[in-house]
């Protein structure tokens, strides 16, 4: 009977996100200081003050959840004892940081660094992404497939019955057709300018490789799953090629969490703002626990 | 004289006098008598089963655990039709396994229907029923949120939605020993679910969400075994 950490990803956030955290923690607070110093701007202004448009802004979405995520995990007294973690897109450079295999200020460089070159991907070609509800995994890989000329392909495996698909806009289109005639229960084009963790991404892959390849890598201390397998690697290269790989292959939620519940997980405690994750692991195992890790008091 | 010999001759025969057009015509006024007086009596005359009540239920509904039971009513009076039946149907399912993304059960279900029997031996024989019916359906469907993204989840709550549908069913109506009913029957119904309606908050994407397992057309089947009361 263990416990799992788990890290949300970009779509958690949300306005006054951490400021209470700031407020009775002074470990956090210094965390949170840290990053304004090194992001060159307030990025705590617009967690704390910013409306929920400041806080889409690319830019800022990803190292805020990241800050969010491990100045709550750095800053309990009594940490919960993990003894496997995973982070979903994203929350994967936040679970490397809580696992000890990047350090604090490398994190939130990768963070703000990929972020930035998401942006740049996503600008360059006109993209999106879309929610098909309802139906298997593999109907929807076949669906991809059978699109012709267009760059689509299965993105975010969430839960049973929700996949996420990314591509070019006329690409998703295209899919979203056939996938309704194949019996999708819903199929919901999201608001989103970019086609993340799909072959559009490969100028942000070769970017983020750069940055990566410059931070120092080491052992994690409890296993870290990871999206692209949904396997734990054990060296610091490995880990670091499938953190590269990740920007342009799919997020295999789905079958991380099965393997994490395989290899004993009982309880999954999301670390971060809000609780999308919970909702995703009860969906995915039923019988699982999944909690929140507590703010300090 | 002779004529009036044979005239009465006739008339104690029976045949072509007078007296007897006479008593046919009599004959005539007694039946339209009958007529407005028992018009009932008149109605199960030409029928060949005087039944006026069937009740029963769908035996198919039973292994989808649903319980489907119906009564028809003979009033074939207020349309001057002598086939013309009122059907009431009635539904009322047991709990299922829930079953994401598709309509769980109903919850209770009614309907009326008008039957015509175009051979008039009613209730016996083929028939064509028309009608509506209103259900209360128990669903467990997504929730799209606010701001939905990549890494959204998209709960599934429970709905009750209610539902309009307009149903046409052929059938044939069998009923062994005058008491026995085994009822076969097909049709399509137009469905209507009015209570859910949600816009989804994606700029220039709004969209009526269908609740899944509510098809525009469904089809309807089943076979009624029940009993012919008088």
């Amino acid at each position: 009977m263990s416990t799992a950490i788990v890290f949300p990803g970009q779509g958690s956030q949300f306005p006054g996100m951490g400021r209470s955290l700031y407020e009775k923690s002074s470990t956090a607070r210094a965390l949170f200081e840290r990053a304004n110093s090194l992001l060159g701007f307030r990025i705590t202004d617009i967690m704390f003050e910013g409306q929920a448009e400041d806080l889409k802004a690319t830019r800022v979405t990803q190292p805020a959840v990241f800050l969010h995520s491990v100045a709550l995990y750095l800053s309990a007294a009594r940490k919960p004892e993990a003894s496997m973690m995973a982070g979903h897109s994203l929350g994967e450079i936040s679970a490397l940081t809580a696992a000890g295999v990047l350090d604090f200020d490398d994190g939130l460089l990768l963070a703000a660094t990929r972020a930035q070159a998401m942006q740049k991907a996503c600008d360059a070609v006109p993209s999106t992404m879309a929610a098909v509800l309802g139906l298997d995994d593999g109907k929807v890989e076949e669906a991809c497939a059978a699109v012709q000329d267009e760059v689509v392909v299965a993105a975010n495996y969430n839960c049973p019955g929700q996949l996420v698909i990314s591509g070019s806009v006329r690409g998703v289109e295209k899919a979203c057709e056939i996938l309704k005639t194949m019996g999708a229960k819903r199929t919901l084009v999201l608001p989103v300018g970019g086609a993340f963790h799909s072959p559009l991404m490969e100028p942000a892959r070769v970017e983020l490789a750069q940055a990566i390849e410059k931070c120092s890598f080491r052992p994690a201390r409890v296993p870290v799953y990871q999206n692209v397998t949904g396997l734990p690697e054990s060296t610091p290269e490995a880990i670091k090629a499938r953190l590269i790989e990740q920007l342009t292959a799919p997020v295999r939620w789905t079958q991380t969490i099965r393997n994490m519940w395989q290899a004993g997980a009982r309880t999954f405690l999301e670390c971060g703002p809000g609780n999308v994750l919970q909702g995703l692991v009860r969906k995915i195992v039923p019988e699982a626990v999944a909690d929140a890790v507590p703010e300090e008091g | 004289m002779k004529n009036w010999i044979l005239l009465y001759a006739a008339s104690l025969l029976g045949i072509g006098s007078p007296s007897l057009l006479l008593a046919q015509k009599k004959d005539k006024i007694k039946i339209d008598r009958s007529l407005r007086d028992t018009s009932a009596r008149y109605v199960f005359h030409l029928d060949n089963l005087p039944r006026r009540h069937v009740v029963g239920f769908n035996i198919v509904a039973l292994f989808a655990r649903n319980a489907h039971v119906f009564y028809e009513w003979r009033a074939r009076s207020f349309l001057g039709l002598r086939q013309q039946v009122i059907a009431g149907r009635f539904s009322q399912p047991s709990p299922r396994t829930e079953v994401p993304y598709k309509v769980q059960s109903t919850l209770l279900g009614y309907g009326l229907e008008l039957v015509f029997y175009p051979l008039n031996r009613a209730p016996r024989g083929p028939y064509l029923a028309f009608g509506g019916s209103y259900r209360w359906l128990n669903a467990r469907i997504p929730v799209i949120p606010d701001d939905p993204s990549p890494e959204s989840s998209f709960p599934l709550v429970r709905k009750k939605i209610s539902m309009f549908s307009a149903t046409g069913v052929a059938g044939w109506q069998f009923i062994a020993g005058n008491w026995f009913v085994v009822n076969p029957f097909a049709g399509a119904a137009l469905n209507f679910p009015f209570t859910y309606f949600q816009e989804i908050p994606v700029p220039d994407y709004q969209d009526q969400v269908r609740v899944p397992g509510t098809a525009p057309v469904t089809v309807r089947f089943g076979l009624l075994l029940g009993l012919a009361i008088k």
